[in-house]
């Protein structure tokens, strides 16, 4: 009795995943298993995927990232704007170098001066919206380069590409949070940066590494967006930036990454983002306004802190 | 001699921001060749203030209380919404307003109940009601509303004084900044609301509710949002999907230019006022020397990076958290 009773405790986001989708399966069950809406399924799944891994590493070292959902959209439209004059290379570079500029502003913010990783990524946010919208005055811009949107077509026995190298990701996440030197000092640093510090852990080039890890997955998911998209938008994900920033910190706590940092791990994470994948479909399902999404998107986020603080109070 | 010397630092750490500001006003006056100085250009800059002004009131008072609030700017854009959307379906002045404030109200409570009676990060709090704010703001709002009738209403009520137009929002802005001064100086609140904020522990044990401080800086807050819709509404007129919005990156970066500390329990009100008149002042510089409008952001973010790293400067180290 005990044993099953720790085994749902320690599995708890798993057990409400499948008891989420045998609810669906049950409420809409036409609806749910046909091929368009699992695809979409596993889009939307692959683009929070990435950005929840980023913000769960960053998570775990006790920081929080606030410009991921913002780097989408300016990675999309940079993409789309550097297609306009010139090839595949130049685009993924190009996009890329400024995401890593961007990621490094808001860790040496954090780093050199100190900042709170809340002020220090929201400034990062700032400087990402300004360029963004320097580049396009707001407006959407689509995307003129035909190898990246057949890639983002592409798909092998039906799976789009980009879902392997979403799962390729986490496994490789997982395994060096849970099997390396660099992941333990990440979960030492989220613990109590001051005993990290005193046990030798190189703080500031962990936090650095962190911050980066999560700029390069938001990059690589404003690409994902843009090929499968095929434009480029300043607001990928509406909201002013905010919607996947707080999807991704949403489906990592309830994955059971603590805000406080130095617990939980990225499978669980995972899992989280299908949920919270899932748990969008029924919005789509029910015909609710898009717009309402935010709502939604708000008292999901509260429910969840609130239940990871109820959570957190009990171990202690 | 070594205490003048000691007296002038100290006053010169104390009047920072406004020398600040005055040479930076003194700078964009001579670059923009005078232009700066029209008075009607600064009537103007002091009346656009009066929004974001009544809004760092607000968020200063949650700054000191060692809480953060991110969703101020979205209330805004809800309670415009409420009332365009109530008054233009035929519901009176008052009405639209009373329902408005209550909505926002409500929100508020959210805000205050988790963040006293738990110990979730603020930010993470006031960023999902912000978001519930800004969503349901989108959903009402549809397109973009004008509604003059309230200004028109309060013109007729000025009529003999055609100069109290622009002035009335100023006065009612300057009115809360007296009122919430007293209030922060002189009541037992302020002192237990820089007590709060300076350590939350002391405060406990000094017998201090710490949990009515926190609830209530949040009803406050929504309070003042309520009362800077007013003069939004009153000045602006006109309510579209993304009225509010860019109030949130105005209303942090205003107290932390002025000296409010981020970790809590240091800062005075009337900096923090400086503070948004100097960011308000800098805007309409880059407008008049004709910079493109959507860098402000990046600007925005620029000064809030050199106000904080001022900020940690200033705060010893014991007295940093991390925990924000």
């Amino acid at each position: 009795m005990s044993q099953t009773r720790n085994f749902l405790s320690a599995h708890s986001i798993l057990v409400a995943l499948i008891v989420l989708f045998l609810v669906m399966l049950i409420l809409f069950r036409d609806k749910l298993l046909s091929r368009g809406v699992l695809l979409s399924f596993l889009h939307s799944c692959t683009i929070l995927g990435m950005l929840t891994v980023g913000e769960s590493i960053v998570l775990i070292s006790g920081g929080i990232d606030l410009s991921n959902g913002t780097l989408v959209g300016m990675t999309s439209i940079l993409a789309a704007w550097i297609a306009l004059q010139s090839g595949v290379p130049s685009i993924l570079v190009g996009s890329l170098v400024v995401c890593l500029i961007i990621g490094c502003v808001s860790s040496s913010l954090i780093i050199g001066a100190g900042f709170p990783p809340l002020i220090g990524t929201l400034v990062a946010m700032g400087i990402a919206e300004g360029i963004t919208y320097t580049v396009t005055r707001g407006s959407p811009l689509p995307l003129s380069n035909e190898t990246l949107v057949w890639l983002g077509q592409a798909n092998a026995w039906g799976i789009p590409f980009y879902s392997f190298a979403w799962i390729g990701i986490v496994m490789a996440a997982y395994l060096i949070l849970s099997r390396t030197t660099f992941g333990r000092h990440v979960y030492s640093v989220g613990g109590s940066e001051k005993f990290a510090y005193r046990c030798g852990v190189n703080v500031k080039r962990v936090k650095l590494a962190v911050y980066l890890t999560s700029a390069l997955l938001a990059w690589l998911a404003g690409i994902v967006y843009v090929s499968y998209a095929a434009s480029g938008a300043a607001r990928a994900g509406g909201g002013g930036g905010f919607s996947y920033m707080l999807d991704s910190a949403s489906a990592s706590i309830i994955g059971g990454v603590s805000l406080s940092g130095g617990r939980g791990n990225v499978l669980d994470a995972t899992l989280g983002t299908m949920f919270f994948a899932l748990l969008y479909m029924t919005v789509i399902f029910l015909n609710i306004s898009p717009v309402l999404e935010g709502a939604f998107r708000g008292i999901l986020l509260l429910i969840v802190v609130l239940y990871a603080y109820l959570r957190e109070t009990r171990l202690r | 001699m070594n205490s003048f010397r000691a007296r002038a630092q100290n006053s010169l750490r104390q009047y920072d921001t406004l020398i600040m500001f005055l040479v930076f006003a003194l700078a964009s006056g001579i670059i923009t060749n005078g232009m700066w100085f029209d008075p009607e250009n600064l009537v103007n800059v002091i009346s656009r203030v009066s929004v974001v002004g009544v809004l760092v009131l607000a968020q200063t008072f949650v700054l000191l209380s060692g809480q953060i609030d991110m969703s101020l700017g979205n209330f805004l854009g809800l309670f415009c919404g409420i009332y365009a959307v109530l008054f233009l379906g035929g519901q009176s002045i008052p009405v639209a307003f009373a329902v408005a404030l209550s909505v926002i109200l409500c929100l508020g409570f959210v805000n205050g109940i988790l963040a006293s009676r738990t110990t979730i990060p603020s930010f993470v709090i006031t960023l999902g009601t912000m978001m519930i704010a800004l969503s349901m703001h989108l959903y009402i709002i549809g397109a973009a509303r004008y509604v003059p009738q309230l200004r028109d209403l309060i013109y007729g009520v000025l009529e003999p004084f055609p100069k109290a137009r622009e002035l009335f929002p100023v006065s009612l802005w300057i009115g809360a900044f007296v009122l919430l001064y007293f209030v922060l100086k002189f009541t037992k609140f302020g002192k237990h609301l820089y007590a709060v904020g300076g350590s939350q522990r002391t405060a406990i044990i000094t017998g201090i509710s710490v949990k009515t401080v926190k609830f209530s800086v949040y009803v406050l807050s929504a309070l003042l949002v309520g009362l800077a819709s007013f003069i939004y509404i009153y000045k602006f007129s006109f309510i579209s999907p993304s009225t509010g919005g860019t109030y949130l990156l105005d209303s942090i970066a205003a107290p932390i230019i002025g000296g409010v500390s981020l970790f809590g329990g240091r800062g005075v009100l009337w900096k923090a006022l400086v503070g948004a008149i100097f960011l308000e002042t800098l805007t309409n510089f880059l407008r008049l020397v004709g910079v493109n409008a959507f860098v402000f952001p990046a600007v925005q973010a620029a000064i809030i990076a050199v106000g904080v790293i001022i900020s940690i400067l200033t705060t010893p180290y014991y007295l940093r958290r991390r925990d924000m």
